[in-house]
């Protein structure tokens, strides 16, 4: 027999069957929308992590610490002793340091963090803002979102890229109120107001007390302001940072401290910066989210505490698989129940047929024939039920949808999955059937009534 | 004249509970190509055992069985239902058609295991069951059918594949005597016409008079064979 004619066999034999098969179609499209919808509900789960990571921060980014007690002994790392031997070498956060994370494979960019606190007036109002300077290469590479104003380009004077949030930090110190309530706009707009900068803090607080005098303030630009326009989550963290090119501040400072140390560097006993400068800490950008586990343990390796979102993003992950098996086995429980509806339908299918079943092989239908008729069947009902299954999947994910603030999606690959699922358990049903329809004998099969 | 079929010492025992029962006790016998011969004797002495046994339906207890130059003893199912296939026709008693198929589609079904395509299959399934002269009825299913229309969508189903060998166990059993007539003189012309060879079981003694050759079993024996004579 041809495999078409077989195919359009089983599905008139199906089609005189109507009622059954329809209710056996019913079961296979509720067990196969069920487990879909399911794992629909998993993988939405996992989609809306991955986004709400995605907004907040970038997944290739690795952050790395120096907490000031690393040591390196060629290969391992040891808590700070005191009584250290000179065989041990101190890992430093420095720019020598940076350049060797930059010379890591699938490393795209890297920079070392520089953060200090200034402070900034503009009119009768003041604001403490803590400063992240990074490369302009990091900058760049972060890309970071601009509400407002413009990236400064290289060797352009120092400018603030400030996130929206920021102006709410300036008050009036006279008052000493913040001089602004919720429902209030911020009394500074940083990009109209010219600012003044103080960057000496430690002399401004000094000249509090009156005996020294105040240091000198410069002038200071807000070149843009960051934040995510309308982000779902709530406010990233743009929205509350302040970043600067260091090459910029690394000029700057030279001017306005010549000698002395910069706000956070390290000083000898005579007082005098140690140089080269160290940061607390350092960004490294990885060319794709697969490398980031490898560099950040090459980056371990050498000393330092490199960590990343995607740590996090993982836990998230892991948690939403197990959810996900969990709401799969919900699902396999009604397609169990499917299955067990399909396997029935045939088997009753077979007590009807025992005496078509016979005449059949009297007629000289081979076994593989006849096997492959039962299976055909079962394997139909599978199908057709699949193909409604899914279709009642998609309806239901809408309306889920609707209901639930997207949480439900349905890739092509779950489609198919689904499908191709309710095709085997049809066939796994149905093969039972369709071997004990090849071993009735022909004769006893034509004697039943 | 070469035989067909040889029939060498054949036993059939049949085991029911504690008791066996003898159905065949060392059958031999020959049957020529294109040659119809008819088996009769009294109920239960083992004429549709010896039949479907030929047919290869039914296992062999003892002796061969040979048929086109096979020996169907030692077949296996599926080499059975191959042997079926090619050379063998088979017709019930109780017609044993499909209930929710028309008649032609009854016909065609046979031709269906061959592998042939639906028109061809149709065409000749409408051509044979004009042959039997049922060209009205193609389109009727056989529970609008009388049993002697049933019986020739029967026959036709039978013959439409061309087989080598017709075995037709009591085909007028269930017919009144004229139609039975018609039925066996519709087989002979069809048969006569292909040269094909066919073994009837009958204990109706007028029909086996039809035949060439008339084979009396009693007890599981062959007691008898005669020749018919012509006029
Ligand atoms: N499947 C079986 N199991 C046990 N005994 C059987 C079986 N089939 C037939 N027999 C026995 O074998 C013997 C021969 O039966 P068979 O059907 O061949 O008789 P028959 O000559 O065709 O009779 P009838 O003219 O009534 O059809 C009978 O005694 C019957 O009881
Ligand atoms: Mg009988």
């Amino acid at each position: 027999m041809r495999f078409y004619e077989l195919l359009k066999f089983s599905a008139q034999n199906l089609w005189r069957r109507k009622l059954r098969t329809s209710l056996t179609l019913l079961g296979v499209m509720i067990g196969t929308a069920s487990i879909v919808v399911m794992m629909s509900l998993g993988i939405g789960l996992n989609y809306s992590y991955m986004q709400q990571i995605e907004q907040s921060s970038t997944l290739t980014l690795i952050t790395v610490n120096n907490y000031g007690g690393g040591y390196y002994y060629g290969g391992g790392y040891a808590v700070m002793d005191s009584s250290s031997s000179s065989s041990e070498e101190s890992v430093q956060l420095n720019k020598d340091a940076v350049e060797r994370f930059a010379q890591l494979d699938h490393v795209k960019c890297a920079s070392p963090i520089y953060s200090f606190s200034i402070i900034a007036q503009s009119g009768k109002y003041q604001a403490d803002l803590y400063v992240n300077a990074m490369s302009y290469d990091m900058l760049t590479a972060l890309n970071l979102p601009i509400l407002e104003g413009q990236m400064p380009q290289p060797g352009d004077p120092l400018a603030l890229l400030a996130g929206r949030q920021v102006a709410y930090n300036f008050y009036d110190p006279k008052s000493n109120s913040w001089g602004w309530n919720d429902s209030e706009e911020p009394n500074v707009d940083m990009m109209e107001n010219q600012l003044f900068a103080i960057y000496d803090t430690n002399a401004y607080y000094q000249a509090q007390g009156g005996e020294t005098p105040m240091p000198k303030k410069y002038i200071l630009e807000t070149a843009a302001l960051l934040g995510v326009e309308d982000s779902e989550y709530g406010w990233s963290q743009y929205d509350y940072n302040v970043y600067a090119d260091l090459e910029a501040v690394e000029r700057e400072f030279t001017k306005v401290f010549k000698k002395n140390a910069w706000p956070n560097q390290q000083t000898d006993k005579k007082g005098k910066p140690i140089t080269p400068m160290t940061y607390n800490q350092a960004y490294v950008l990885v060319d794709d989210i697969d490398h980031v586990t490898e560099v950040q343990q090459a980056i371990n390796d050498m000393g330092f505490q490199a960590s990343s979102d995607l740590d996090y993003l993982k836990s998230m992950q892991e948690q939403s698989r197990i959810i996900q098996y969990v709401l799969a086995g919900i699902g396999s429980v009604s397609m169990l129940v499917a299955a067990i509806g399909i396997a029935n339908t045939m088997l009753m299918s077979i007590f009807e047929r025992t005496k078509e079943i016979g005449i059949f092989k009297v007629l000289g239908c081979s076994l593989g024939n006849i096997r492959a008729m039962f299976l055909s069947e079962a394997a139909l009902i599978g199908f057709s039920g699949g193909v409604l299954g899914i279709g009642l999947s998609f309806g239901l994910s809408k309306i889920i949808n609707v209901l639930l603030n997207n949480i439900s999606v349905i890739p092509f690959w779950l489609a198919m999955l689904g499908l191709g699922f309710a095709v085997g358990v049809g066939m796994i049903a149905g093969l039972s059937p369709a071997i004990r329809a090849t071993r009735l004998s022909p004769l006893e099969a034509i004697r039943t009534l | 004249m070469p035989e067909i079929i040889k029939v060498d010492k054949v036993h059939k025992i049949y085991r029911v509970g504690e008791t066996l029962v003898h159905a065949l006790a060392g059958v031999s016998m020959q049957v020529a190509r294109g040659e119809f011969v008819a088996i009769t004797g009294p109920s239960g002495s083992g004429k549709s055992t010896l039949l479907n046994m030929l047919a290869g339906l039914e296992p062999v207890t003892a002796g061969e069985i040979i048929i086109g130059g096979q020996h169907i003893e030692s077949m296996n199912e599926n080499e059975l239902v191959r042997f079926r296939r090619e050379n063998i026709g088979f017709i019930f008693q109780s017609y044993n058609l499909i209930p929710t198929m028309t008649a032609e589609e009854n016909v065609a079904i046979s031709l269906m295991f061959r592998g042939e395509s639906r028109s061809l299959r149709l065409e000749k399934a409408r051509k044979m069951l004009a042959l039997v002269g049922l060209s009205d009825r193609a389109q009727n299913k056989p529970s609008q059918m009388s049993g002697g229309q049933q019986q020739r969508v029967g026959i036709a189903r039978a013959l439409v594949v061309n087989p080598k060998i017709i075995f037709a166990d009591e085909p007028t059993g269930n017919l009144d005597s004229k139609s039975g007539a018609e039925v066996i003189a519709l087989i002979k012309k069809v048969v006569r016409e292909q040269k094909q060879t066919v073994v009837m079981v009958t204990h109706d003694l007028a029909l086996a008079q039809q035949a060439d050759r008339i084979i009396y079993i009693k007890d599981g024996r062959i007691v008898k064979q005669e020749t018919t004579t012509k006029d």
